[in-house]
């Protein structure tokens, strides 16, 4: 399969020099412009970039020489880059506290997504930054994760649908903590059947720790790292972020990402065609240079049926909660659990269905796109 | 790069005063205009030029007229000038809780 037709099927790119930024340090064929930008395309570029969380390789690609800017330019990038960063410090306090109130719960909290790449995929994690803490959870830990978080002072962003909703199903539980920063815990990496797929218990074989302050932070192994990078690429939303592209890109060329093991991985969890697609949709986009390691292997896939009805549902303007909820139904294994999760999808609790903004989400998950 | 502290060791001994070093728990991101860090509380502090030179420097434990002798040697500044700014600087990360007096070793 050529590569960048699943980009095109993927997303809409954002304007030419962020996904130009969006490659900085990364083998593209995309070239920055030869003198600065004018302060309309500037303008344009540091907003697209503070967006997308892109700042960190806007400034440093200034400071290397690479990005001409003038010296006003250079001074916006960095107050947006010292703003970002300065957000990423905050919120890494708040995961160490965290982390401690699960630890004293007993519950085995791996941290994901963003602050773990930005300590263990990237060069330097100034060039990852993050909006909230994101943390896997075994499932039958989740009730009493979220316990200690409420009792410390956090509210759940949504009620669980029915009691034991969480370990048995959902993705995960999203929190605000105070001071108002998001912790997501997550019971699997994606919605629908491949959250179902997925298996929490063969991700947290393969661990790994970053250090942070004077703690060693547990976390995946690169290599799941990089697994979920992909994942959260192509399942996490309609259209992906040029920074979970990155991500993927920066992931897939880090020399400690074993790529046959990543494929075998994706390959235990019916997924390999999700790597697929987030690998051509990188490439596409970032306009990266060939990886025969990599990329031969996304010309050599077969996309199935099979794997095109699970897809469907989570793609780009047919992107549709009800399939997605259907296609995990669908690999739920045995009739009880299964007669279980419809009827806290169709008859949640009472907490859910007096919510102010039940209708409206209902209307959101259901609604024709 | 995460600001941690190296641990504490007699290597770096001090020709007069307490030696400084990091606090150990400082979280921290290195931007190409100099340091940002934030200590177990308050908001993040921004140190450019020679502040984020000290920091640097305290990767070893140092006592605070080691640090001034090397920030003179590499500006080429007077020491009568330098000496007061680092004092000044230590003092203040110290009250944020960034750096702290050097705990002895584990050979005390």
């Amino acid at each position: 399969v050529n590569p960048s037709t699943f980009s095109a099927r993927i997303g809409a790119a954002p304007g030419s020099w962020t996904r130009t930024v969006a490659a900085h340090g990364l083998p593209s064929r995309s070239s920055p412009p030869d003198r600065p930008l004018n302060d309309a395309a500037w303008r344009t570029l540091l907003a697209q970039c503070r967006r997308q969380r892109l700042t960190g390789a806007l400034t440093m690609s200034i400071a290397d020489g690479t990005w001409p800017a003038t010296d006003e330019q250079y001074t916006a990038a960095l107050a947006a880059q010292r703003s970002l960063c300065g957000r990423d410090l905050v919120l890494e306090r708040h995961l160490l506290t965290v982390l401690d109130l699960l630890g004293d719960a007993g519950v085995d909290a791996l941290v994901l997504k963003g602050t773990a790449a930005a300590h263990l995929l990237y060069p330097d994690p100034a060039l990852r930054s993050f909006r909230d803490v994101d943390l896997l959870i075994p499932g039958e830990h989740m009730g009493t994760a979220v316990a200690a978080l409420v009792g410390a002072g956090a509210r759940r962003r949504y009620p669980e649908p029915r009691p034991g909703f969480d370990r048995d199903f959902g993705k995960g539980a999203a929190l605000v903590v105070p001071g108002g920063h998001e912790v997501d815990l997550h019971r699997t990496l994606a919605q629908g059947v491949y959250g179902a797929l997925v298996s929490g218990d063969d991700l947290r074989r393969h661990r790994a720790t970053f250090v942070l302050g004077d703690r060693q932070v547990p976390t995946l192994d690169r290599t799941g790292l990089a697994l979920h990078a992909c994942l959260h690429a192509v399942l996490g939303s309609a259209w992906p972020a040029l920074e979970d592209l990155r991500d993927v890109a920066t992931a897939l060329h880090h020399p400690e990402v074993d790529v046959d093991d990543l494929w075998a991985r994706a390959e235990t969890w019916q997924a390999e065609s999700v790597l697929c697609y987030a690998i051509g949709a990188a490439w596409t986009e970032l306009a990266l240079e060939e990886q025969p390691e990599v990329t031969d292997r996304v010309r050599r896939h077969r996309l199935d049926a099979r794997d095109r009805r699970r897809m469907a549902p989570y793609l780009g303007s047919r992107r549709d909660t009800v399939r997605m909820t259907l296609g995990q139904l669908a690999a739920i294994e045995g009739v009880r659990p299964r007669a279980a999760f419809l009827r806290a999808v169709v008859l949640p609790d009472d907490a859910l269905r007096s919510r102010p903004d039940r209708w409206r989400r209902g209307w959101r998950a259901v609604r024709p796109t | 790069m995460t600001a941690g502290g190296s641990p504490p060791g007699d290597e770096a001994l001090p020709r007069d005063g307490a030696r400084w070093e990091r606090h150990p728990a400082t979280l921290g991101r290195l931007l190409p205009d100099g340091w940002l860090l934030a200590g177990p509380e308050g908001d993040p502090v921004h140190l450019p030029g020679a502040a984020s030179e000290v920091w640097n420097l305290l990767a070893h434990p140092l006592a605070e007229s080691e640090v001034a002798d090397a920030l003179v040697e590499r500006y080429r500044l007077g020491r009568d000038e330098v000496a007061p700014a680092v004092r000044r600087t230590l003092r203040d990360l110290d009250a944020v809780g960034i750096v702290r007096h050097a705990r002895p070793g584990p050979e005390g």
